[in-house]
């Protein structure tokens, strides 16, 4: 059948059958209606929430933890390989509409363990596990001086066989295996203002340390540190030998990890290759996301959650599981709409396939196949869907402007009391429609296989 | 010889109506060449309806085999015997069966929506053509509920001839009628007969019908009567 045909079929229909089509494409309108307004309202309330209630508007995204290899795998060896985040989903990231910058985060994959602490606390200190990540160093760039936080091997000292031939406090950056080293000024760190708190409040007290304020710290040019790299107490690295290199903290940051060391990125990307492996450098093991503001961080999280990258953040991840809970239960309800509607449809259908054998037995006579006669039916219903669709959609836009507009005018100014309580993002409006059209198809699809399969014959025997 | 627009082999049709199975047809075996007019007749209950059901594809719960122009319908797909139907078979029924919420014009056209590879205005320009031929050109406008049994049975006519079809099925076109249309419309089946050779099958139990008929068949209780069958 051609499509002028079918157009030309569907269209008589809307006009002969209009009431009942009417009557049936009602449920299909408020279920569509029910749908949109309930998720525009979820999307407007998640957008104030984490907009301007929780004002977020950085986000660290990680990759699902590495899965439990099981029984299996560990007896197979293997699995365990880390996730990481691609430079590819990195770039992608920037792409999100709304994203300012894209600051990933490369941990330490390998062991590590440090000593040193004696210009403060009066004698070495040391960390059998030294957990450490690697930043771009501009995310620190607000908490330190200018200079201090970047990678020493930006501006290499002399070349060096080992630390003796380095002066001040210059050690041999020198990999395993490499012909031979450079001087190299101690890799400045940053450390994060939660774990100084810890220390000053718990861990000083105990041991008789004084407390390490931020000002003692600047003070006393930065504490200098020994790491061992590849090597803790817990073991050591699969490859590559452990070796010795001078850090020094430069700063305490909001950007840097909470327990832990923060590195320059260059500097970490180079020990992970070292110690474990070309992917350990190049897989970033989180990307914090800027965005230009807090209301985008909605979409930031849901841009991370298709490439499969959740919130570390646990507020933002919860206002955002909450909302998104609420929005499925009330999905639900209009789902259940729908499914009733559908039902509706289907009663209507069947009347009117039941009432129209004779017409459909003749056009099987002239030559209509089944299929053509199922596939007008199924047109019909969709053509219909569409109509009740839009209907849904003005109806869900109307009902949320007068909400609006009620909050606006009824209810007392609460903190962060926004202008409106929904979004309609393109894609809602699309949403809608496909749910509409799809209700409708499914409604019509038992009356179509059963117009299809109107005897020819008998149906026009009658008169 | 050429072969036959209809030949049927051992055709039987049994009918499940509950308990008792009812045996429409039993064990016809007719053969109509291409031009021929050939009127069906017997008494009410005899098969009739369903012999013609049959042979025009619309009814394919039979025994035995059936060929139309050649090709055993039992064998090809519903599709493709329904495209058999669109263009070779033109059925014209004792109720008329014109829709209602159409125009005697939309009505002629109406197997014109089922044809792939139709062309919109040779299609208008063939309607038109065809309510002239059926005396109808100035009523084209007017819905079948404006118009009287004989003049309805016309448009069906007009319609069934829309796609030049080779076969004309008709089930007592002149049941509903009185005589006097009744008769019109036997004269209008002579001409179509005469003028386009076109094969007609017409079945009734009428015999004023079977007084245009080229041969006559006799139906009884679903058996062909082939002692009584005649040269018209
Ligand atoms: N759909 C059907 N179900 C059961 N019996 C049928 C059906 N159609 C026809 N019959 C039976 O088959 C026989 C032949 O019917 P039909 O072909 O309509 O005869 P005619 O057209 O000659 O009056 C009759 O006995 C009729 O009752
Ligand atoms: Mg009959």
């Amino acid at each position: 059948m051609k499509l002028a045909a079918l157009v030309r079929l569907v269209r008589r229909d809307l006009a002969r059958a209009r009431r009942a089509l009417a009557g049936s494409a009602f449920g299909i309108a408020a279920g569509t209606a029910t749908l949109v307004f309930f998720l525009a309202l979820g999307l407007g309330v998640r957008a104030v929430l984490l907009g301007e209630v929780f004002p977020i508007d950085r986000i660290e995204l990680e990759p699902p933890k590495a899965k439990d290899p099981g029984l299996l795998g560990l007896l197979l060896g293997g699995g365990g390989e880390p996730t990481g985040i691609r430079p590819d989903d990195v770039d992608a990231l920037g792409r999100v509409p709304g994203v300012k910058r894209v600051l990933p985060k490369l941990s330490l994959a390998f062991p590590a363990s440090a000593r040193g602490g004696r210009e403060i606390l009066g004698h070495d200190v040391g960390a059998s596990e030294l957990p450490g990540d690697g930043i771009d160093p501009s995310l620190a760039a607000g908490d330190v001086k200018p200079g201090l936080f970047v990678d020493p091997m930006d501006t290499p000292g002399p070349a060096c066989a080992d630390d003796a031939a380095c002066t001040g406090g210059a050690y041999c950056e020198r990999a395993e295996g490499a012909a031979e080293g450079r001087c190299s000024a101690p890799v400045p760190a940053i450390v994060s203002r939660y774990l100084v708190e810890i220390f000053d409040k718990s861990i000083a007290p105990a041991h008789g340390f004084p407390a390490v304020g931020e000002t003692l710290l600047s003070r006393a040019q930065g504490i200098t540190f020994t790491v061992r790299l590849g090597e803790s107490l817990l073991g050591r690295a699969k490859q590559g030998s452990p070796r010795t290199i001078r850090a020094r903290i430069v700063g305490i940051s909001g950007s840097a990890t909470d327990l832990g060391l923060t590195f320059p990125l260059g500097v970490v990307r180079r020990w992970n290759r070292e110690f474990g492996g070309e992917r350990a450098a190049e897989r970033y093991s989180s990307a914090v996301v800027e965005a230009r503001s807090g209301a985008e961080v909605a979409d930031v999280i849901d841009a991370g959650a298709r490439m499969g990258l959740s919130p570390k953040d646990t507020r933002a991840r919860d206002v955002s599981v909450l909302v998104s809970g609420v929005m499925a239960l009330l999905s639900l309800v209009a789902g259940v709409v729908l499914v009733v509607s559908a039902s509706s449809i289907t009663q209507t259908f069947r009347a009117l396939v039941l009432e129209r054998r004779s017409e459909i037995a003749l056009y099987r006579a002239v030559g209509a196949t089944a299929g053509e006669i199922g596939a007008w039916t199924v047109s019909l219903a969709a053509v219909v869907g569409f109509f009740a669709g839009a209907l849904g959609l003005l109806v869900a836009r109307i009902l949320a402007f007068f909400a609006d507009w009620a909050a606006a005018e009824k209810l007392p100014d609460f903190p962060f009391k926004p202008d409106t309580f929904f979004a309609f993002p393109w894609w809602l409006w699309l949403l809608g429609m496909g749910f509409s059209v799809l209700f409708s198809v499914l409604g019509a699809i038992g009356p179509a296989r059963a117009a299809a399969k109107v005897d020819p014959a008998r149906a026009l025997a009658g008169s | 010889m050429s072969v036959p627009a209809i030949r049927t082999r051992g055709l039987s049709r049994v009918h499940d109506g509950g308990r008792d199975a009812r045996r429409a047809l039993v064990d016809v075996e007719i053969a109509i060449e291409e031009g021929e007019f050939v009127c069906v007749l017997g008494p009410s209950g005899s098969g009739k309806s369903t012999l013609l059901a049959v042979i025009g594809g619309l009814d394919r719960g039979y025994q035995g085999q059936v060929e139309l122009f050649g090709e055993d319908i039992g064998r090809v797909s519903d599709a493709a015997l329904a495209r058999l139907r669109g263009e070779r078979i033109g059925f014209v029924f004792q109720h008329f069966h014109l829709l209602h919420h159409l125009t005697v014009i939309e009505n002629v056209t109406t197997p014109a929506l089922f044809d792939p590879r139709g062309d919109e205005e040779a299609c208008l320009a063939r309607a038109k053509h065809l309510l002239d031929r059926v005396g109808l050109a100035d009523r084209a406008g007017d819905t079948p509920a404006e118009l009287s049994g004989g003049q309805r049975q016309r448009v069906a006519i007009a319609r069934a001839l829309l796609r030049k079809p080779k076969l004309l099925l008709c089930d007592e076109p002149t049941g509903n009628l009185d005589a006097d249309t009744g008769a019109r419309i036997i004269e209008l089946f002579e001409e179509l007969h005469r003028e386009e050779r076109l094969t007609i099958v017409a079945v009734t139990h009428e015999e004023r019908l079977a007084r245009a008929a080229t041969r006559i068949l006799r139906l009884h209780d679903g058996r062909v009567d082939a002692s009584k069958e005649e040269p018209a």
